[in-house]
């Protein structure tokens, strides 16, 4: 979900024991093809030849940005784009580990504070030398309700940031926050209070980033020019960058073959096959990042019955919705998190389904065993996640169930999904850096975001539990029983997550998916 | 003052009670769309207190006609709003994007006229002839094939193919008139050809329906050669209703051009339109609406005032 858009990031083969392939076995074929799933390193994996300086990357992405205000994180096509003009204290890997950013170094003082050093070498776009007051700034906008920033509520255990030196800050927490990091590595844009009084951020996004932000031609293109102060040496590599957002994956396609871009988010997933077999554009590697779930409405019936909801999953075809929706640019799962993250726990309680007879008698015991009628909430811009609802329509059909398929533009499904006029909805989710962040906003009880309406103690219980953890180690070793908790309980299914890929020229290098779906070009060269 | 320009400031004052009524049409449309702008903003992050929130920001919260007053009063004094989305002035929003429309709406007017006013000459001047069959096939193929097609083909077949045009994006006239063309070209061409089959038929009707009366039959018998007849004496009599139609497609092209700029990603009053329409984006929606009305308004009156430019017998009517 989010305001990402899913569009459909190719791959050939659905990863499924009956399709012949393993999950398993298609990492390793990945691998195999140059793919370097398993790569710790920088982004130079898929690099080819020593980087060069210079060239202009023109990238189309699939929407067009709204607000360049990191506080608002509007539209994914906005963060897109300033997360090249600002920088975060901490990054995400190829690998999902955590990596410096303007933070070079961090320690957890105790379950509370955590310590954080910060480079002493970076510099605003407006010529503001980066210190620790920024970072202190920037927490103060985001945590102070007045601001009304929509950011705030992912941070709500955060108490406060002060600064310990002029490059040293601490951050003090009112209970222990496991996912802290992964948090900062998300959405936590570092401002300067200068700039932001200068110039109206939503507009002019000045921060300490790879590129400084040029023009911006509402409804055409946004030009970002190398930051010559950059505070990573010989970074970066490009000189401009010009990011427009096409509407139509073929225009997008053909754009980038006549070489009007250079860098392009997705193709029409159709075409996959016969673009693996050219040279020209090659491919990135493709990484299972964006989790897409059917929402089952628990806040009334029949889904408030967790038999219900269980018998929803029994009749799932995961695997066939692949095959016939995605082109297999999506692989089955029944996690959120599937390999290669570093969360992958490979539970499903499900496996071995469909399993029909089981998903009948699941029915009979919550007395629908007569059939059941349910609506099947859709946005109609989304037609991967229409088509999903029509194969589901044919699964349930299986067990008498009557599914109507009801697609509604933008400003009716927005309404109808806050205001819980549905019984399942198809949705995807694009924060899944750590689990947490899927779990808490769409299954807490407390959460704004709980479509679903899903509320059970036992349920914000085991969230918080894992929410509240410091330790890594403990928290991957209760995972696996989260997943299989809300696989049993939960209002959410998960059926695939879709392979996230981009597709360049020849000569354009070392961009690479990551687990934060950020387009981050600061270490992308043409040849 | 001269009857032409009584002519025009009477039908500009008409214009008047046409935009207030258009002003109350679209305001109360936008309102029957169902879809609260303030959820559909906001997305998935849209909590009740958020909503009210935004709600309240833009007077949502009011009741219709004082929200409707209050815009109103705003457009009196020249003030279209804020965006909804950006907070933006809408004003300035519609300055930035109408050169786009309006050159890619003269180049395809342009276009319409040069293929289909020809077209129309030829079938019409050899009835039932060859020329006529093969403009009656080209008409009938134009007015079928939708705009989003053609303009796909026409990428893949002129860009992709012949790398002949760029596929898309824009270059302001300013910054360099000739990469401006070439990046109009194709979306002019799109927008033109369906147009012209369209203008094409119908100049056809009229250069059959002129070509048929006595002071035509006279010319030829007096001995003047077909062109002769067909440029001097049957156009100029047939050119009341082409510019007509001309007219009503410059009109229909300053709001319809939605497709070709989604296609062609151009900067354009139409994108910016339908962007809006989604959003619930009222403001931006209705006075968008407007300006193309009002526009479409001030294209039907030069194209009144050019019937007495061709015709004089208008004139002293």
């Amino acid at each position: 979900m989010s305001d990402h858009d899913p569009h459909n990031v190719p791959f050939a083969d659905p990863i499924d024991g009956r399709s012949g392939l393993t999950r398993r076995a298609w990492l390793a074929r990945a691998a195999g093809a140059g793919v370097g799933l398993a790569g710790h390193g920088p982004l130079t994996a898929f690099a080819q030849g020593a980087p060069r300086r210079g060239g202009t990357l023109r990238v189309a992405t699939v929407d067009k940005p709204v607000n360049m205000d990191p506080g608002y994180a509007q539209l994914y096509s906005s963060l897109q784009i300033y997360q090249n003009v600002y920088n975060k204290l901490a990054y995400v890997d190829e690998a999902g580990q955590f990596i410096p950013g303007l933070a070079r170094s961090w320690k957890q003082e105790n379950e509370k504070t955590w310590l954080f050093d910060l480079v002493d070498n970076a510099v605003f776009h407006n010529g503001e030398p980066f210190t620790a007051q920024d970072v202190v700034f920037t927490f103060t906008r985001l945590l102070d309700a007045k601001n009304k920033l929509p950011m705030r509520i992912f941070f709500s255990p955060v108490e406060g940031v002060e600064a310990v030196g002029s490059h040293q800050v601490r951050f003090h927490l009112a209970r222990p926050f496991g996912p802290l990091l992964a948090m900062l590595t998300q959405a936590t844009e570092i401002v300067n209070e200068k700039a932001l009084k200068e110039k109206d951020p939503k507009l002019f996004p000045i921060g300490t980033g790879p590129y400084r932000f040029v023009e911006w031609v509402k409804d055409d293109h946004v030009t970002l020019e190398r930051w010559d102060k950059y505070f990573r040496p010989g970074r970066p590599y490009l000189d401009r960058i010009i990011f427009s957002a096409p509407a139509d994956d073929t225009v997008r396609l053909t754009g980038l073959q006549t070489g009007r871009f250079n860098w392009i988010q997705t193709v029409p997933p159709q075409r996959i096959l016969e673009l693996e077999r050219g040279r020209d554009p090659k491919a990135s590697p493709g990484r299972p990042y964006l989790p897409f779930f059917l929402m089952l409405n628990a806040s009334k019936p029949p889904f408030n019955d967790r038999r219900l909801r269980q018998a929803i999953a029994w009749t799932l075809d995961r695997a066939e919705i692949v095959k016939l929706v995605y082109f297999g640019s999506h692989v089955p799962t029944a996690e959120p998190t599937p390999e290669p993250s570093p969360w992958a726990t490979g539970v499903n309680v499900h496996k071995g389904g469909p399993d029909l007879a089981r998903a009948r008698q699941l029915l009979s015991d919550a007395g629908a065993g007569g059939g059941l009628t349910l609506t099947y909430l859709v946005k109609s811009q989304v037609p991967v996640l229409v088509k999903t609802g029509e194969i589901l329509r044919e699964q349930l059909k299986k067990v008498g169930i009557t599914l109507e398929v009801q697609p509604l533009e933008s400003g009716q499904y927005f309404e109808a999904l806050v205001g819980k006029k549905f019984d399942i909805a198809g949705a995807w989710w694009s924060v899944t850096v750590d689990p947490d962040m899927f779990y808490s906003p769409l299954q807490h009880s407390a959460s704004p975001w709980n479509f679903s309406g899903f509320k059970s103690e036992e349920a914000d219980k085991r969230i918080d539990a894992f929410r509240f953890t410091p330790s890594p180690v403990t928290r991957k070793k209760m995972y696996p029983d989260l997943v299989r908790w809300f696989q049993e309980e939960g209002s959410l299914i998960v059926f695939s997550n879709e392979i996230q890929r981009y597709w360049m020229k020849p000569n354009v290098h070392g961009s690479v998916p990551l687990s934060s779906l950020e387009l981050r070009f600061e270490d992308s060269w043409i040849a | 003052m001269s009857s032409p320009w009584i002519y025009a400031a009477r039908r500009l004052l008409l214009a008047v009670p046409l935009l207030l009524g258009m002003s109350i049409l679209v305001f109360g449309l936008m309102r029957l769309v169902p879809g609260d702008p303030a959820v559909v903003i906001l997305g998935y992050k849209a909590t009740p207190d958020g909503v009210r929130a935004l709600r309240e920001a833009w007077h949502l919260d009011e009741p219709l006609p004082h929200q409707y007053l209050r815009w109103l009063a705003g457009l009196l004094r020249g003030d279209f709003g804020l965006d909804f989305r950006q907070n933006e002035p809408i004003g300035r929003m519609i300055l930035d994007r109408l050169p786009v429309t309006l050159e890619l709406t003269l180049l395809a007017a342009a276009g319409t006229a040069l293929i289909g006013i020809p077209l129309g000459l030829l079938g019409g001047a050899q009835r039932r002839g060859f020329a006529d069959r093969a403009t009656f096939a080209i008409g009938l193929v134009g007015v079928s094939i939708p705009d989003f097609w053609l303009g796909i083909m026409l990428i893949l077949g002129l860009s992709l193919g012949a790398g002949l045009l760029p596929s898309g994006g824009f270059v302001p006239i300013a910054e360099s008139p000739l990469e401006n063309l070439q990046h109009l070209v194709l979306p002019a061409l799109t927008l033109a050809l369906s147009r012209a089959a369209v203008l094409g038929r119908l100049s056809r009707a009229a250069v059959l329906d002129v070509a048929q009366r006595g002071f035509v039959q006279f010319a030829r018998a007096k001995g003047l050669a077909e062109h002769a007849v067909l440029f001097r004496h049957v156009l100029p009599n047939a050119a009341i209703p082409i510019v007509t139609v001309l007219g009503l497609q410059v009109g229909y092209m300053l709001g319809g051009a939605i497709v070709v700029e989604m296609i062609f990603t151009l900067p354009g009053v139409g994108r910016m339109t339908l962007d809006a329409v989604l959003e619930r984006n009222y403001p931006v929606v209705q006075s968008t609406v407007l300006v193309i009305g009002a526009m479409f308004m001030l294209v039907n009156l030069a194209t009144d005032i050019l019937y007495g430019v061709i015709d004089p017998r208008v004139r002293r009517r």
